[in-house]
Formats: C-alpha cells, sequence, structure tokens
C-alpha cells in the first residue's frame, strides 16, 4: 500500500476526523482567548448597561439613555435581545460568565460555519478546511458582539436557500418568518438577510424572463423554486421583522445608518479592510477563489454572483461586514455535487459529546495559562480602559458633566453611570455628522467653541490624545490625575 | 433538462413580445454592421487615446503633486551641467549621495519646460495619459479583441485614479508593456517578443524606482514555469503543448537584470530602489501607502476588474499558473498598498481580454492584417486632438496663478525679497516646490528618500505631528527659518503654545503658508 493511500485510509477514520474538530476547535477558542477581544470591545459596556436598564426597567428603551448629549433623543435597542442575556450573564457569573459569553459566542460562529459547509458538501474534510479559513477570514474582524448571531443566522439563512434549490423543495423555507423574527430582536443586520431573500427572488425571476424572450440562457443556472410562494415567504420575512418592541422603526434605523457617511471614515470598525493583517488576505484569497470557482462551473448561478459581487462591495466598503461577503464565498466553494460515497460522516450523540468534552477539557487547561481568570480578566479590562482614573472620580465625586473620549464611553456608562457621557458607540443615537465632529474635535484641531467641552467639569481623555497635550497648555482646565492609560482634567 | 423539470413555468412569448425581440434584433444587427466598420473603430480608438487629455487639458490637474518640481528643477541642472547627479543637489545634505532614478525623465522634462514654460507640466500628462490609453487598450487584446479591448482600457483609465505627470507613469506603461509580451509569447510559444524585455529594462530602470516590479514579474514567471515543469515531470499536468524552454526564460530573466545595472549608478540602484519605494519609513508615515480606501469608485471598479477576472480563468477552466500567481501576487500588493492598485489592473484586463478572445468570433478581425494606414489615421487623429487641446490649455501666466493658489509661492517670494537669513525648516510636502521657487536656500527635506535616510525622513514627521521635539531633530537647531502650511499642527504649536512662541517670531502668514524666524 502506497503511502498516499495510508494517509487516505487515515483521513476517512473517524476518530482522526473527531480530533481534527476537536483541534479546530481548540484552535479557535485559544485565539479567542488570547485576543482578549471578549472584553476589550469599547461598545460590550454599553451593551451590557443597556441590558441592565432594560431588566431593572421591564421595558425597552426610546431615548438615549445613559448619554447626556442626546438624552432626549429617540433611539432603538435593536439588540435588545442580545443586551438582556449579557446583562443575565453578567449577574449570574460577573465578568467571568461575560467572557464565557464571548467565546461560546465566537465559537459557535465556527461550529454553525462548519455544520452549514458540511450539510451542502458533505464532506468533511473540505468543511474542515472552509471553517478554518473562513473563521480568520471574518470572525476575528470584530470583537463578538450582537453581529455575531447575524453571521449564523444569515449563514443558516443561506444554506436552506441554497440546499431548497439544489432539492428544488421549498418547504425547507417556511422556516424563514420564524428566523427573521428571532434575527430582528437581536441585531439590525437582518436587513443583509431580507435582501438576500429578495436578491434571490429577483435573479429567479431575471432568469426566467429571460428565458421567457426567448433569450439564449444556457449558461445561468436556472432555480426551479416558484416565485410566488417564495414572494410570500418574502413577505412573511418582512411582517415578521416587524415583530419586535420597536415594530417597523427598525427599518427607519436602517434607513438612518445607510444614510451616514462621516461615521465610516473616522469609526475603525466602520472603514475599509487595512491589509495589514493576514486575515485579510485570507478573505481576499476566498473571495478571488469562489469567483473562479462559479466560472469554472457549467452553468454560472446569478444568485450566487450577483451575491458575491454585492457582499464583496460591502464588506470592502467595511471591514465589520466582511463575513457578509465571506459566508456567500464559503458555501458557494461547499456548494458541490455530493457524490455517494460522501454520505458520511455522521458523528454519532456519544462521538459528538466526547469530542466537546476533550475540547473544553483542553480549552480550560490552556484558557488558564492565558489570563482567562477573574483575576486576568480584571487585570485585562484595567489595561484597557481608564478602571484607575474612573476610580478617582469616583472617590473625589467633582461636579461634571464629563467629557469623555469616545473609545471610552460604553464603559464609562457601565462603570461611572452617575456620569452620563458625551458620547459613545452608538452612532445611530448621536448621528453621523455629531460623531465624526466628535472624532475630528480629539484630533486637536481646536479646543474651544465646543459645547461639549466647555460644559464640561470633567474631562477624561487617552493619555496620548492630542487634545489631552492640548488641554495641559489650556488655562480652563487643570490636569488633576494622570497615570499610564489616561489624564483627568477639571474645570478651574 | 425540460421547462417543467426546471420549474420554468412562463408561457410562450406573446406576439407583441415577439415582435419587440425581432426589432431588437434588427437594430441589433444594424449597431454591429455600423461597429463593425473601420471608421467607426478608428473614431472610437481616437476617442479612447485622446479623451483622458482632453479631460486632462480642461481640468488641468497636474499640479496636485509637488514632485514634480523636483524634477523639474533637477532636469534643468542636467541639461546645464551636461551630467547625472550624485549628491543631494538643493538640499541641506549637499554631500550626501543621491541616486537619481528618473534622470532620463527629469532631463526630458527640463527640455520641455525650456521650450513651453509652466505648460510643459500638463502637456507631459497628457503625453501619459495617451500612452496609457494605448498600453491599456493593447494589453486587454487589442485589435483582436476590439470593442471589449475598448471597454476595458476605458475602465482601466478610470481605475487609474487622479495620475500625475511623474515617472511611475512609465512604471504603468512598461509593465503593461512586459506583461503584453509574455502572455503572447507564452501564447504563440515564440520566443522573439521577450528578446524586447531587455531593452525595455534598460530603459525602465533610467526611469523609475519601480522598475523592480518589472524584476518581480518575470519572478512570477519563471516561478509559475518551475512549478509547471515540476508538475509536468510528476504527471500531475500531462500537457503536451509545445513550451518555451525554459532555459531560455532563465537566459531573457538574466539579461534583463544586467540591463537594469547598466544605469549611472551601477549596482547600487537595485538596494536604493527597493528603500526608495518600499522602504519601511514609506509604511508609517504616507498614506497612500495604506490600503485603499473603498470611498470612491475606482477601488470598486478595480475589484470588480479582479473578480470578473478570477471568473473569466474559471469560464476558461484554465489552469495556467502564471496567470493565477500573477492575479493572487498582484492583488496582494495592490489591496495592500494603494499607491500600487494599478499593478492588478494590468493583469486584469489582460486575463479578461484573453478570456473573450477565446470566444469572440474571428470574423470580427478579418481584414485586419496590419495597422498600415489606419494607423496613419490614427496618429494623426491623436496629435489633431493632442494640438487642439494644448492650444486651449491656459497661458503660462494662468498656470502660474493657479500655482500660487496651491503652493507656498508668495512666502518664497517674502523670504527672498526680504533676505532672510537661511537654513530653511520646511515641511516635507514642499520640498519640491521650494527646491523650485527657491533653488538658493537648499531644502531641509524633500521627496528623495534615498538622500535623507529612513531615519531622518522618520524624525522630521515624528517632529511635524508633535510626536518628537523640535530639538533633536538633526540640524533643526541651526535653521533660523521655518515655512509651514497655516494648517499644519506644528504651525499652530509654535504659534501659540508659549513656550514655543518665545523662540520663534511670526514674520509671514497667508492663507497657504506661514514664514517664522527664530528670535
Amino acid at each position: 500500500m502506497s503511502t498516499v493511500q495510508e494517509v487516505e485510509q487515515l483521513a476517512h477514520r473517524q476518530i482522526v476526523k473527531l480530533g481534527a474538530l476537536g483541534v479546530l476547535f481548540a484552535l479557535f477558542s485559544i485565539t479567542i482567548l488570547l485576543g482578549k477581544g471578549y472584553i476589550v470591545d469599547p461598545d460590550i459596556w454599553w451593551h451590557l448597561k443597556v441590558g441592565d436598564w432594560i431588566v431593572q426597567h421591564q421595558a425597552v428603551p426610546l431615548v438615549g439613555i445613559l448619554s447626556r448629549t442626546a438624552a432626549t433623543r429617540p433611539w432603538v435597542a435593536y439588540s435588545w435581545g442580545f443586551e438582556v442575556i449579557l446583562s443575565r450573564l453578567y449577574a449570574w457569573l460577573g465578568l467571568m460568565g461575560f467572557a464565557y459569553f464571548g467565546v461560546v459566542l465566537s465559537l459557535l460562529v465556527s461550529i454553525v460555519l462548519f455544520g452549514t459547509c458540511f450539510a451542502l458538501s458533505r464532506r468533511f474534510w473540505l468543511s474542515w478546511l472552509l471553517t478554518l479559513l473562513g473563521t480568520f477570514a471574518y470572525v476575528y474582524a470584530v470583537y463578538p458582539r450582537p453581529v455575531f448571531l447575524s453571521m449564523m443566522l444569515f449563514n443558516l439563512m443561506l444554506c436552506l436557500l441554497l440546499k431548497a434549490q439544489r432539492s428544488r423543495r421549498i418547504e425547507a423555507l417556511y422556516c424563514f418568518p420564524l428566523l427573521f423574527a428571532i434575527w430582528a430582536n437581536f441585531h439590525i443586520q437582518f436587513v443583509y438577510g431580507l435582501a438576500t431573500l429578495g436578491l434571490y427572488i429577483i435573479a429567479t425571476a431575471a432568469v426566467r424572463l429571460l428565458s421567457g424572450l426567448s433569450i439564449d440562457v444556457s449558461a445561468l443556472r436556472p432555480s426551479s423554486l416558484p416565485l410566488s410562494r417564495l414572494s410570500a415567504i418574502f413577505a412573511a420575512s418582512v411582517v415578521a421583522c416587524c415583530i419586535n418592541p420597536y415594530s417597523y422603526r427598525l427599518f427607519i434605523v436602517v434607513v438612518g445608518y445607510a444614510r451616514a457617511t462621516q461615521t465610516y471614515s473616522v469609526i475603525q470598525e466602520l472603514q475599509s479592510p487595512d491589509f495589514n493583517s493576514l486575515t485579510c488576505f485570507v478573505f481576499l484569497a476566498i473571495a478571488m477563489t469562489a469567483f473562479y470557482v462559479q466560472g469554472f462551473r457549467k452553468q454560472i448561478d446569478l444568485f450566487q454572483l450577483s451575491l458575491m459581487v454585492i457582499g464583496c462591495l460591502c464588506a470592502f466598503r467595511t471591514v465589520r461586514d466582511a463575513w457578509f461577503a465571506a459566508i456567500p464565498a464559503i458555501l458557494l466553494l461547499a456548494d458541490v455535487t455530493v457524490r455517494p460515497t460522501d454520505q458520511g460522516p455522521v458523528f454519532t450523540f456519544v462521538e459528538l459529546g466526547s469530542l466537546a468534552s476533550a475540547t473544553a477539557v483542553l480549552v480550560f487547561l490552556l484558557a488558564i495559562n492565558t489570563g482567562f481568570t477573574a483575576r486576568g480578566v480584571d487585570y485585562s479590562v484595567s489595561m484597557e480602559f481608564p478602571v484607575d482614573a474612573a476610580n478617582f472620580l469616583r472617590r473625589i465625586e467633582p461636579p461634571g458633566p464629563i467629557y469623555n473620549d469616545f473609545d471610552w464611553g460604553g464603559f464609562l456608562t457601565w462603570y461611572l453611570p452617575q456620569y452620563p457621557v458625551s458620547i459613545d458607540g452608538r452612532n445611530d443615537l448621536y448621528g453621523d455628522k455629531f460623531v465624526a465632529d466628535y472624532v475630528t474635535f480629539n484630533s486637536g484641531d481646536r479646543t474651544d467653541g465646543d459645547l461639549r467641552l466647555d460644559e464640561a467639569g470633567i474631562v477624561l481623555l487617552k493619555k496620548n490624545a492630542l487634545l489631552a497635550k492640548l488641554l495641559k497648555q489650556d488655562p480652563r482646565f487643570r490636569c488633576v490625575y494622570e497615570d499610564g492609560l489616561a489624564d483627568v482634567f477639571l474645570r478651574n | 433538462m425540460t421547462r417543467a423539470e426546471t420549474g420554468i413555468r412562463g408561457s410562450p412569448p406573446a406576439a407583441s413580445t415577439r415582435a419587440l425581440v425581432e426589432k431588437g434584433a434588427r437594430v441589433f444587427g444594424f449597431l454591429q454592421v455600423v461597429l463593425q466598420a473601420r471608421t467607426s473603430r478608428l473614431l472610437v480608438l481616437v476617442l479612447l487615446l485622446t479623451t483622458g487629455a482632453v479631460w486632462e487639458a480642461w481640468k488641468v490637474s497636474a499640479f496636485s503633486s509637488d514632485e514634480i518640481w523636483c524634477h523639474l528643477r533637477i532636469g534643468t541642472w542636467i541639461l546645464h551641467n551636461h551630467a547625472v547627479p550624485r549628491t543631494g543637489l538643493f538640499s541641506q545634505f549637499a554631500s550626501s549621495r543621491w541616486i537619481d532614478f528618473s534622470w532620463i525623465y527629469d532631463a526630458f522634462c527640463g527640455a520641455v519646460y525650456a521650450q513651453l514654460g509652466l505648460r510643459a507640466v500638463p502637456l507631459l500628462l497628457m503625453m501619459f495619459r495617451v500612452a496609457l490609453a494605448a498600453v491599456t487598450f493593447v494589453v486587454a487584446g487589442g485589435r483582436h479583441n476590439f470593442w471589449w479591448a475598448v471597454a476595458l482600457a476605458a475602465l482601466a483609465q478610470f481605475a487609474f485614479f487622479n495620475p500625475q505627470p511623474l515617472p511611475n507613469l512609465f512604471s504603468i506603461c512598461f509593465l503593461g508593456l512586459a506583461l503584453h509580451w509574455i502572455l503572447e509569447a507564452r501564447r504563440r510559444n515564440e520566443l522573439t517578443r521577450l528578446l524586447l524585455l531587455p531593452p525595455l529594462f534598460w530603459l525602465w530602470a533610467n526611469l523609475d524606482a519601480q522598475f523592480v516590479l518589472g524584476l518581480l514579474l518575470l519572478l512570477t514567471l519563471l516561478f509559475a514555469e518551475i512549478i509547471e515543469e515540476t508538475l509536468r515531470l510528476v504527471g500531475i499536468c500531462k500537457t503536451d503543448l509545445p513550451r518555451i524552454p525554459l532555459a531560455h526564460l532563465v537566459a531573457i530573466a538574466a539579461a534583463c537584470v544586467i540591463a537594469t545595472i547598466i544605469t549611472p549608478y551601477f549596482i547600487h540602484l537595485i538596494p536604493a530602489a527597493l528603500q526608495s519605494a518600499y522602504g519601511p519609513v514609506l509604511f508609517k508615515n504616507f498614506a497612500y501607502m495604506a490600503a485603499m480606501s473603498f470611498r470612491q469608485p475606482q477601488p470598486f471598479v478595480l475589484a470588480l476588474l479582479l473578480f470578473s477576472a478570477c471568473l473569466a480563468l474559471g469560464r476558461q477552466h484554465s489552469h495556467d499558473i502564471f496567470k493565477i500567481v500573477l492575479l493572487v501576487l498582484w492583488a496582494a500588493l495592490a489591496f495592500r498598498i494603494q499607491r500600487d492598485n494599478w499593478t492588478i489592473v494590468l493583469p486584469s484586463i489582460a486575463v479578461i481580454g484573453e478570456a473573450f478572445r477565446a470566444h469572440s468570433d474571428e470574423r470580427v478581425v478579418v481584414g485586419y492584417r496590419g495597422w498600415g494606414r489606419e494607423g496613419l489615421y490614427l496618429g494623426a487623429g491623436v496629435a489633431l486632438v493632442l494640438a487642439l487641446s494644448f492650444i486651449f490649455l491656459p497661458t503660462n501666466p494662468r498656470l502660474e496663478t493657479r500655482v500660487e493658489s496651491v503652493f507656498p509661492a508668495k512666502a518664497c517670494d517674502y523670504i527672498r525679497n526680504n533676505h532672510l537669513a537661511g537654513p530653511v525648516f520646511n515641511d516635507y510636502g514642499w520640498g519640491g516646490y521650494l527646491m523650485w521657487r527657491l533653488p538658493e536656500y537648499p531644502v531641509s527635506i524633500d521627496e528623495r528618500l534615498n538622500l535623507y535616510g529612513d531615519e531622518f525622513t522618520d524624525a522630521h514627521f515624528e517632529v511635524v505631528m508633535g510626536k518628537r521635539k523640535m530639538e533633536t531633530l538633526p540640524g533643526f537647531a541651526s535653521q533660523r527659518v521655518i515655512l509651514l502650511p497655516v494648517k499644519l499642527s506644528m504651525a499652530k504649536a509654535l504659534t501659540t503654545i508659549p513656550l514655543l512662541h518665545q523662540q520663534f517670531r511670526e514674520v509671514y502668514r497667508d492663507s497657504i503658508a506661514i514664514v517664522l524666524v527664530r528670535r
């Protein structure tokens, strides 16, 4: 028996496949633990605080709670479901619960990706490889937050759509209204899912229209799903998206985001991929491969091609949306003809349980050596956010209001709630221009004529911010506290 | 597969629909006849080649970059002294070694300027734009694939965002030519065209530091050939198509490398070119070395070109390793460095052009044996449009006024007229202009990175951005005049922070520049 045959035999063994999955998910876990994304995200804190507020008031907020400058402006907590879960986990398990949630959420994204790849291809090693590449392409581009639920639900939705197209059975899509009802209560990017479903209908209709006009569309793959029922599912899904505390107003938020321009230039996660890390190149390679494979197939799927083009344009515009291109690309690569020999493996519950246990133990052993303890998490928070400066303010209780750094607003809503913040990560609350002006102002171009600073009794800024350097020369303020992270100024 | 099987249940088209389709077909047929006429093609080609030039004549964007002034000044010096510069002319580092990568272009600039004055600058850009259009048309398939080549060349023109009359445009043209010759040689399996590469590389090495990209292209070719050879040897690749022998390719690549050494700077050129084009200081301090920002339509067009090229390769069921590596490698470069985003445009349009060419109807090119008289008409048409555009260019005094609205002309005049004692500390972005406008005051820095070195350039940027104390910058203590953009943070600091205000006195200010002298 040749070496190649031996390797092939080995690759087909169930235990090897289970081990490979264990290694894959352990690798992802360690990457998440080391990156500490679950704790360094500046926005996760206001999600937590809003969750606390909802639980405390048994209602969803309608105005800009926790903010000084936008307290009376209307606001929609479109991730309220996520925020309540986060709040309860913190209440039960403290900061560690918070951290577990981040790790589990990130892992779930990869698990769903593997599951959908395998459901489409029935090929273990292809799914394994695509999950590895896909996870590196988009999961680590953002911190664990509600968008992860969008990634999972979009992944699931697209897989169901592709499977329905392949099997020509639309029944699998009847669950879409339910899926969208859940999605709309967790994250605003449910509109991406709706848009994808709409695109499928348009692509299907376009191919049929061209075919009806006797135009040669033999190069295009036809869809056999009935348009009328697809449209009904789409309409039901739109209605389902309104089943939430804010009803149709979620769509108004979407319009607001679509109109924003200036924040896309100043907020880091809304900017284009910087191609300074390997993940960006992995994403580019996946996209290029997907286009190549789409071309290679006998018939081009107009829907898949359009989705890839739109997804890539969105992903290049803002790095946060890398998943919107990467998931279609990966599922396109996984959408191969299933061979009779590719029916396995279907793992038993015992096997999957053993895998989960072994992976959990491995991750636990590695985690305690990477600072994933209550103390380690506390330390990470204090290294990233102005814990000591906030403690100083708690101690001396100077008169407010506070003027804070943009990145720290979320943390301060949670840690220093007695001082409503001047800004935080809720761009939709503050508005496009306000956020852009604020960030520009902090770059130190001018220090007067800005009401938010003129009103401020306390100024809390990052140590190396240019505005902090200028304020040290400003007779209106005195620096009362500084450490390696933050400067605190009080008005004279 | 029948309609019932695919679920397509549409009824046969109605009579009115059929009439509409037939009418459309007739219009399409008429259009085809018009478009295949040689006169139409000539007109379209003239339009393609000259649109960019006419646009430039109308908009005059050639003065957006500061670098052109340095080339004009050095070119004038070369013509005056009949020598190639080897030290830091017009700089406070006058005795340091400097390599002028573009000495031929500089001399050409100087000569054109001597004849035409400032109008030479937009004219140079107009000529470049014609050359770019021609090269992209040829790379995209040229007359063998006419209409697709025109469309792809037009898209490529659009993707080359805001070109300036600088030597890097030679790199775009030469890379396009090198790529075209390589692809043609591989397609026809003949070596002749590759023999043009060594002279091209010689000229390239004397025109722009980015000739190193040409060397990268050769490396890509050799790498792909070696991989294909290896795959054939182990039996994975079973093609028996005739190929250019690897030894011949290696010999040509070696000749190209040797040709790049035949310059006034001999073996020092390649390391200096790498430092100048891809040094770490560039990545740290220059926005154009960052990735594309996708806030303008051009990057999206570029991305769509790349993905279309991938799709086209797939449609051809191509396993051509050279093309695949070419797309992957140059895509990585283009997406990482926005200055080099053009590097993916050329391979993309070449691959798409080839795919269309493979599917195109050969009747389209029947009778198109050579340029002959048509080439003459084309040349005459382009020359006529260029000449007319040149006539409509603003006059030299008007151009001077335009320049004064962007660069610190009045501040320079103030320094000169008041005989302020130097040396002058200047902003990086104005070094070239000061060389041009105030040659009697050597600049403290300009864009000649291989003259100043990474360490000094980095220190300069840190000082200007307020990250480092001014006194720590070598030579700063001796500089008596400071000329800065009025909006620069350093200018604000010097005029507002009391400690600094005590050391410097503001003597001139306008809407562009501020001049301070040491107290």
